[in-house]
């Protein structure tokens, strides 16, 4: 079955020829409505005015890490600073060791993301295309997961690392978090919508399930892929309380667990170095969610309008 | 010893007694609470701090550990670090110098976190209003007798500050990044206003001089700008402001928030924001807006005496103000963090003391207190040639240490209560924020201060 959306009080457009057609008369062209003319202008103002809302700080936190704490407080404000020099940059990379800091995050962030897709695309596969009893008392699980709070799952998963012998090493901050019911959850739905006919050629083919997963499942999922990994990357760079627990060591910690270091508890705060900080943090991801927004929209509704 | 599974386990996870099961679980209830929810009674072995053994110890024959950690706050500052090496150079014992994260609740949050697994550092860093919970929960030892071995002229230390780690005739920790919350003012603003260049006196003479302050101010200005309520900030300060009026949060273990004095104190916040005499207003970062010129004075930890000025070069610096009882009574409390000593050994307790020792000797003192704007904790240090210096340079830094002779040990609802720093700052918020009358926000606050007396501290005395 297929849907044909239209917005609501707007003609589906003519065919371009007709629309060119010497024989019909301009006068008798049917007049286009202020309504929706109106409407879309109101639309594009409301989300000029989101976007402004939600940039603006952005914009700001990147002017001021160019300021100095004086220019920052200065009233009234000026939005643009004085002068474009690295100060705080400079101050950031003096205070942490910000590239040790940056290799963390960029080590700790990718080989997280790269297991929970791994993890998510096994889990999801076999709850989709392997035959196994209680399948769907197992999905069930895995979205009760989803409801419980991440901060209840801190106590049992501390007291494992430590067990192990895990707290400051880079298995206790990445293994705790491997189990994605998120993306096991968004691929499930996604699988679910391919066609049978697709694996059952490749099994006929003699394909096993790990080909069959690589070769033919995943290459056909990539949008849902793409934003199950982008999703995961913004929320393994950010993640800030289970590193701050388990990295007691600077040689250990990522840049968010970093930024702390940076705050003065005993006199003024320095929001200069601070914000060249957090844009240091910030920036990496806004650039990869500029580039590859248009896939994580796609993926993420995929599968969600079942015919 | 392994578990079923075959994992090698801790020795205090291989029979997780209730009391660190307990311990585990504060840590999801936040830094505020993380107080001993469970736990020996003060000074009993069963804790990763062993106590007993401390008070048993033949520190003669005890020989120090080779190494040792030590958690403190943010890792240190460059010049802690700069410490740390030098101990380790002069002792030979290495530090394992651990972060405890970037704020003191955060730091309770990671000690109890590793606390609760039998991994508690040996030697940490613990706020003035976390350090109690530590011991409570048998975390740390009584640092006297140690101290008394390694021949720490604990008499040097500024007795307020000391004090403030003394319960049940035993000291729990030696004062490290101190300070006192002092009264700044704008120079400019007041010789605008036709003010006389000083603190005021009394916090009701300020309330008199703040339609002066405020005719010179902008619209949006107030006389005073109070940090946004929270812990830390309210019941630190608010504490002077009671002390001042004859007042208190409690006495010991019991609570005085019903008093007339006390009702007045409330009072006099709800009208300081709300009403048509108001002349406060609640900032988001203090420090910026006060120097940006919103408001005629703040007040703020000694910390500021050098790096407020570096944003407001008319900076003036006075004691807090007084109140109804006579100038030269004790009115302010001391802040800040101090040392203990969580070692589960002799040997790592006494090489603990020695990083103490070493932490805290006159030059050091000087040194740390220069460099962060923290006090000196010692007398001696304010005779260094490093301290002398600074105070030349800077003759404010002299403030704070003749502050201190006005300061006195923090009220116990405020600084052991566990949570109680929050319970307070909460509760004010309703007056600061609501405008709501001192009397039912009191009893109610007199309600929780017992509720959380009886759950978390009751069952340890």
């Amino acid at each position: 079955m297929t849907s044909s959306l239209t917005r609501p009080g707007r003609a589906t457009p003519a065919p371009a020829a007709a629309a060119a057609d010497p024989g019909v008369d301009p006068r008798h062209r049917r007049p286009r409505r202020l309504g929706p003319t109106l409407l879309d202008g109101g639309l594009y103002v409301t989300l000029l005015i989101g976007t402004l809302v939600m940039a603006f700080p952005l914009i700001w936190m990147v002017l001021a890490s160019f300021k100095t704490n004086a220019e920052i407080s200065n009233l009234p404000l000026h939005l643009l600073p004085s002068s474009w020099d690295l100060d705080n940059f400079v101050a950031v990379a003096n205070s942490i060791p910000l590239p040790r800091m940056v290799a963390n995050s960029v080590a700790i962030t990718a080989i997280s993301t790269f297991l929970k897709v791994l993890l998510g695309l096994g889990c999801a596969y076999g709850l989709v295309f392997v035959e196994v009893p209680f399948k769907k008392f197992a999905f069930t699980v895995v979205l009760f997961t989803l409801l419980i709070p991440g901060q209840i799952t801190i106590i049992p998963n501390y007291v494992l690392v430590a067990s192990l012998d895990w707290t400051n090493t880079y298995a206790g901050i990445i293994v705790p978090g491997l189990a994605s019911a998120f993306g096991t959850f968004l691929f499930r739905q996604q699988f679910m919508q391919l066609p049978r006919s697709l694996t059952e050629a490749a099994e006929l083919d003699g394909a096993g399930h790990l080909r069959r997963l690589f070769q033919i499942v995943v290459p056909v999922s990539a949008p849902s892929i793409a934003a199950v990994t982008l999703v995961t990357i913004v929320g393994e760079w950010n993640e800030y309380l289970w590193p701050s627990l388990v990295a007691k060591s600077p040689e250990l910690m990522t840049l968010p667990v970093g930024l702390t270091h940076l705050q003065d508890l005993e006199g003024v705060q320095n929001w200069g170095v601070l914000l060249a900080a957090t844009t240091v943090v910030t920036v990496p991801m806004l650039v990869i969610f500029l580039f590859v927004q248009r896939r994580l929209v796609a993926g993420l509704t995929a599968g969600a309008v079942t015919g | 010893m392994r578990s079923r599974s075959g994992l090698i386990l801790p020795e205090s996870l291989r029979q997780p007694s209730r009391r660190s099961l307990l311990q585990l679980g504060g840590l999801g209830l936040g830094a505020g609470f993380l107080a001993a929810c469970s736990g020996p009674s003060v000074g009993s072995s069963d804790g990763g701090g062993n106590a007993e053994t401390a008070a048993e110890t033949d520190w003669s024959t005890t020989e120090p550990a080779e190494q040792i950690t030590f958690m403190s706050l943010q890792q240190g500052t460059e010049l802690e670090q700069e410490l740390v090496a030098e101990f380790t150079a002069e002792t030979g014992i290495v530090i394992n110098h651990i972060s405890g994260g970037g704020s003191y609740e955060e730091l309770a949050q990671n000690f109890r976190a590793s606390a609760g697994t039998g991994e508690q550092p040996d030697v940490a860093q613990a706020s003035d209003v976390f350090w109690f919970q530590y011991l409570t929960s048998g975390n740390t030892i009584p640092v006297d007798r140690l101290l008394e071995h390694l021949e720490v002229e604990v008499d040097d230390f500024q007795e307020a500050l000391y004090g403030d780690y003394e319960f049940e005739g035993q000291h729990w920790a030696v004062p490290y990044g101190r300070s006192t919350p002092m009264f700044y003012y704008n120079k400019a603003v007041w010789e605008a206003a036709g003010l006389p260049d000083r603190g005021p006196d009394t916090w009701t003479e300020f309330q008199e001089w703040s339609p002066q302050i405020q005719s010179v101010l902008p619209a949006d200005g107030a006389a005073m700008g109070w940090s946004a309520p929270g812990p830390s900030n309210t019941a630190w300060t608010g504490q002077s402001i009671m002390w001042a009026h004859d007042a208190a949060f409690s006495h010991e273990w019991a609570w005085s928030l019903d008093t007339d004095e006390a009702l007045w104190v409330g009072n006099f916040y709800r009208d300081a924001f709300h009403g048509p005499d108001a002349w406060s207003k609640v900032a988001v970062d203090p420090a910026a807006e006060f120097a940006a010129g919103l408001y005629g004075a703040i007040t703020g930890s000694t910390g500021g005496i050098v790096s407020y000025r570096e944003m407001l070069p008319t900076l003036g610096v006075a004691f807090m103000p007084g109140g109804t009882i006579p100038a030269d009574a004790p009115r302010v409390p001391t802040g800040g963090n101090g040392l203990t000593i969580s070692a589960p050994t002799p040997e790592k307790q006494l090489a603990g003391g020695m990083l103490l020792r070493h932490l805290t000797t006159p030059e050091n003192s000087a040194r740390w207190a220069v460099s962060t704007g923290y006090m000196p904790t010692r007398k001696a240090a304010i005779e260094t040639e490093t301290m002398q210096a600074a105070i030349a340079e800077v003759p404010d830094r002299q403030l704070p240490i003749d502050q201190l002779a006005i300061t006195k040990v923090q009220d116990y609802a405020r600084a052991l209560l566990p949570g109680g720093d929050l319970l307070i700052s909460e509760h004010f918020e309703r007056i600061i924020l609501s405008g709501e009358d001192a009397e039912p926000v009191f009893a109610d606050l007199t309600n929780e201060l017992q509720r959380a007396f009886e759950q978390n501290v009751e069952p340890h005395l």
